[in-house]
C-alpha cells in the first residue's frame, strides 16, 4: 500500500498503488486523508459501513472516496482506518463493502486542510502492472 | 504554428483558430496573445481540451476559449460552448463543479480616505461576521429542507424576503439572482443536505471578498453610469454554490455516465459526459444546476448584507449615509439557454460557460434598463495583492464569443510550490506594507493564495480589449481581504 502526491497547478494528484484491488483501494482512502486533515492518527472508534457498486472498478474507486467525503462534507464525520474492505464481481458489476473507523469532526481537535469538492474520473484508470495495481487519482479543490 | 500537439493558426492578433479535424464538429477559436500561448499553453492539456469540446454533439459555429484558457475538468477552464437544442448536448464539465461561482461587485458612497485608518477594524469585522474556510457553518443556523427548496426555487428573492438586502439588489443582479426553471427535485438528497448549513459561507480556496478603492477609470462615461468614482471604496464577493453545487455536478457526472451509451455518445474524456438537452437525464440536469445557480446567488447575496452591516458597524453610520448599493453580480460558471445569432439565422442555444463571464452588449433588454446604453458590467478579480477589472461587454462579443469574455487570473503556481515559494517569509507583513490588511483561517491558505502565485490579470484583460470583446472600465486595488 503506498502512495505518492505529484505536482497539480490548482488541485491535489496523486499516484496511488496495492498489492491487491482491496490494497489499491486503502491506500487511494489514505491519501484522501491525508489531504484533509492535518493528523496522522485519532482515536476513532466510532464505526460507518459503505455499500456500492459501479459499472468499472474505477466507478467504484471514485463513490468510495465519494463516500469519505460525504461523510466529512456532510454528516461531518471524519475517517481514520478502513477496515474489512472487500471488492467483488459479479455480471460485469463491481460491488465494494467495507467498514470505515472515524470520529465527529471536532474543530478542537482536527485541523481540516483542504475541502475537497468531489473526486474526479480525470486521468483515472486501474491497471495492473506484474502483480501490482496502478492508477492516478485526482482531487478537485 | 503546433502548440502541445495541436495546430494554432493566426486568425488575427489575440485570435486564434485550431481547424477542424478528426471528431471535431467544429473549429476551435482562442483568444490570446501569442506571448501568452508561449509562456502558458506549450505544457497545458488545455488545447487539447478545446478540441474535445469541439466534438460534443450539436455544438455551433466554434469551441471557444477566453484568454485565460487554462486546464479543466472536461472543458478546459475559460471554455465557451454553444449546443443546439435539438440535437445538442449539456455537460456537467462544460459548467464546472462550482457552479455559479460569481463575482459581486458592491459599491459604497465612501472614499478611501476615510476608510483607510480604519480597515484593520473593517477587516476584522467582516471576518467575523462572514463564516469563512472548511467547515464554517452558515451565517444563518441550518436551514430547513423545506426552507432550502424555497432558497433553490428564489434565489436572491429568498434573502431579500428574509431582510438580507432590499429590491434594488435584484434588479442588479444577472438574471435578477433566479433562474426560474429550477427544479429542486432533480437535486440530490445528499447535495441538499451539503448545502443545509452552508447558506451564507464564503467558503475556501480561491473565495474571497476583498474590500477595493477604485484606482484607475478608463472609460468616463461608462464609469459614471455604472456609479464607479477615482478612490471610492466598493467591495468584491467571489463565491458560488458551494457543496450543493459540487455534488449535484458530481451525482450528474455519474449519471450521464452510465447514459454514454444509451445515446451512443463516445466522448474522449469521462468528466465530458454529458445528455441531449432534451433528454430526461438532460433536462433533470438543467434544472438541478438552475437550482444550484439559485442557491449560489441567494449566497452571494446574503454575504454581501452581512458585509454592508460590517461598514455600518465599523464607521458607526446609517445605511443612507453609507451609500452602500449593489453594482452588479455575475456568475462565471453556467450553461443558459439564450438566443444567439447562428449564420445569420437567431435561435436559442445551450450556453455553456465555464470560467467565462456573460458580457452582454449595449441596448440588449436582459441587463438592467440602468446600464443599457453602457453594455452589462463584466467583473474580473484578479490576485489579493495587485488589482481587479470592470469591463463591460459589447456586440462583437455578441457575435463572436456568444456574449461571453474572460473571468480571472488563473494560477500560475501549484498550491504546493506557493507554499515552498512563501515558506521564510511573512505574506500578511509584505501585503501590509503594500497597504493591505488580511484575514483569512489558516496561514496555509494565505501562502497557496499568495499574488505570485497568479498570473497577472491585466494580460488577460488587455486581449479581451484589444479584441473588441469587452472594453476595460476601471481598475480597483484591494486593500483588506478576508479569506477561508
Amino acid at each position: 500500500m503506498s502512495y505518492t502526491f505529484l505536482d497539480h497547478t490548482a488541485d491535489i494528484a496523486v499516484d496511488v498503488s496495492g498489492q491487491s484491488l482491496e490494497d489499491l483501494f486503502l491506500s487511494a482512502a489514505a491519501a484522501w486523508k491525508e489531504s484533509v486533515v492535518e493528523q496522522k492518527e485519532f482515536s476513532g472508534s466510532d464505526t460507518k459501513n459503505i455499500s456500492i457498486a459501479g459499472d468499472s472498478l474505477e466507478i467504484l474507486l471514485v463513490q468510495f472516496l465519494s463516500e469519505l467525503n460525504y461523510f466529512l462534507s456532510t454528516k461531518k464525520w471524519l475517517m481514520n482506518s478502513v477496515e474489512e474492505l472487500e471488492i467483488k464481481e459479479q455480471n460485469n458489476r463491481y460491488h465494494l463493502n467495507a467498514r470505515i473507523y472515524g470520529e465527529a469532526y471536532d474543530p478542537e481537535k482536527h485541523l481540516l486542510k483542504e475541502e475537497i469538492k468531489a473526486i474526479t474520473f480525470h486521468q483515472m484508470e486501474i491497471k495492473k502492472k506484474k502483480n501490482e495495481y496502478f492508477t492516478s487519482i485526482v482531487f478537485d479543490i | 504554428m503546433k502548440v502541445g500537439g495541436v495546430q494554432l493558426n493566426k486568425i488575427e492578433d489575440n485570435l486564434w483558430e485550431i481547424p477542424a479535424s478528426g471528431c471535431m464538429k467544429v473549429p476551435g477559436r482562442i483568444y490570446i496573445s501569442e506571448d501568452m500561448i508561449k509562456s502558458q499553453l506549450e505544457n497545458d492539456e488545455a488545447l487539447k481540451q478545446v478540441v474535445n469540446v469541439a466534438c460534443l454533439p450539436g455544438i455551433q459555429k466554434y469551441s471557444l476559449a477566453m484568454p485565460d484558457i487554462h486546464w479543466g475538468y472536461g472543458f478546459p477552464i475559460g471554455g465557451v460552448a454553444a449546443t443546439d437544442l435539438d440535437e445538442g448536448v449539456i455537460s456537467p464539465g462544460g459548467v464546472g463543479y462550482d457552479i455559479n461561482c460569481g463575482v459581486r461587485l458592491a459599491a459604497t458612497s465612501l472614499e478611501y480616505d476615510s476608510v483607510k485608518n480604519k480597515i484593520g477594524k473593517l477587516v476584522e469585522n467582516l471576518f467575523r461576521n462572514i463564516p469563512t474556510g472548511v467547515g464554517a457553518k452558515g451565517a444563518i443556523n441550518k436551514v430547513s429542507q423545506k426552507e432550502m427548496k424555497k432558497i433553490l426555487c428564489e434565489g436572491s428573492h429568498w434573502a431579500v424576503g428574509n431582510g438580507f438586502g432590499n429590491e434594488q439588489d435584484i434588479y442588479f443582479t444577472e438574471e435578477n439572482g433566479r433562474l426560474n426553471n429550477a427544479n429542486p427535485d432533480a437535486v440530490g438528497e445528499r447535495a441538499i443536505e451539503r448545502g443545509l448549513d452552508q447558506v451564507g459561507t464564503l467558503g475556501s480556496g480561491n473565495h474571497f471578498l476583498e474590500v477595493d478603492v477604485v484606482e484607475n477609470i478608463y472609460d468616463e462615461d461608462i464609469a459614471a453610469i455604472f456609479g464607479l468614482f477615482k478612490n471610492q471604496v466598493v467591495i468584491q464577493i467571489h463565491t458560488g454554490s458551494r457543496g450543493l453545487g459540487y455534488q449535484v455536478c458530481d451525482d450528474y457526472l455519474k449519471i450521464l455516465l452510465q447514459t454514454e451509451k444509451k445515446y451512443g455518445f463516445d466522448l474522449p474524456d469521462k468528466q465530458l459526459s454529458c445528455a441531449p438537452v432534451k433528454s430526461d437525464e438532460g433536462k433533470n440536469y438543467l434544472g438541478a444546476m438552475q437550482a444550484s445557480a439559485n442557491f449560489a446567488w441567494n449566497n452571494r447575496q446574503v454575504i454581501m448584507h452581512l458585509a454592508k452591516k460590517s461598514f455600518m458597524q465599523t464607521f458607526n453610520i446609517k445605511e443612507g449615509d453609507l451609500g452602500f448599493h449593489l453594482i452588479y453580480d455575475v456568475c462565471h460558471n453556467i450553461a443558459k439557454i439564450e438566443e444567439h445569432n447562428i449564420y445569420g439565422k437567431l435561435k436559442k442555444v445551450c450556453v455553456h460557460r465555464k470560467g467565462a463571464t456573460r458580457a452582454f452588449p449595449p441596448g440588449s433588454n436582459l441587463i438592467p434598463e440602468k446600464y443599457r446604453d453602457a453594455g452589462q458590467p463584466v467583473l474580473i478579480p484578479g490576485d489579493m495583492g495587485r488589482y481587479s477589472f470592470i469591463a463591460v461587454g459589447t456586440n462583437k462579443a455578441m457575435e463572436e464569443t456568444f456574449g461571453s469574455s474572460c473571468h480571472g487570473a488563473g494560477r500560475m503556481q501549484s498550491r504546493h510550490k506557493a507554499i515552498k515559494t512563501a515558506k521564510g517569509r511573512n505574506i500578511i507583513m509584505e501585503l501590509n506594507a503594500k497597504g493591505i490588511t488580511i484575514q483569512a483561517k489558516g496561514m496555509k491558505t494565505i501562502a497557496e493564495e499568495m499574488p505570485e502565485a497568479y498570473k497577472d490579470v491585466s494580460e488577460v484583460v488587455n486581449v479581451m480589449h484589444n479584441a473588441g470583446i469587452s472594453f476595460k472600465v476601471a481598475k480597483i486595488k484591494p486593500f483588506g481581504v478576508i479569506k477561508g
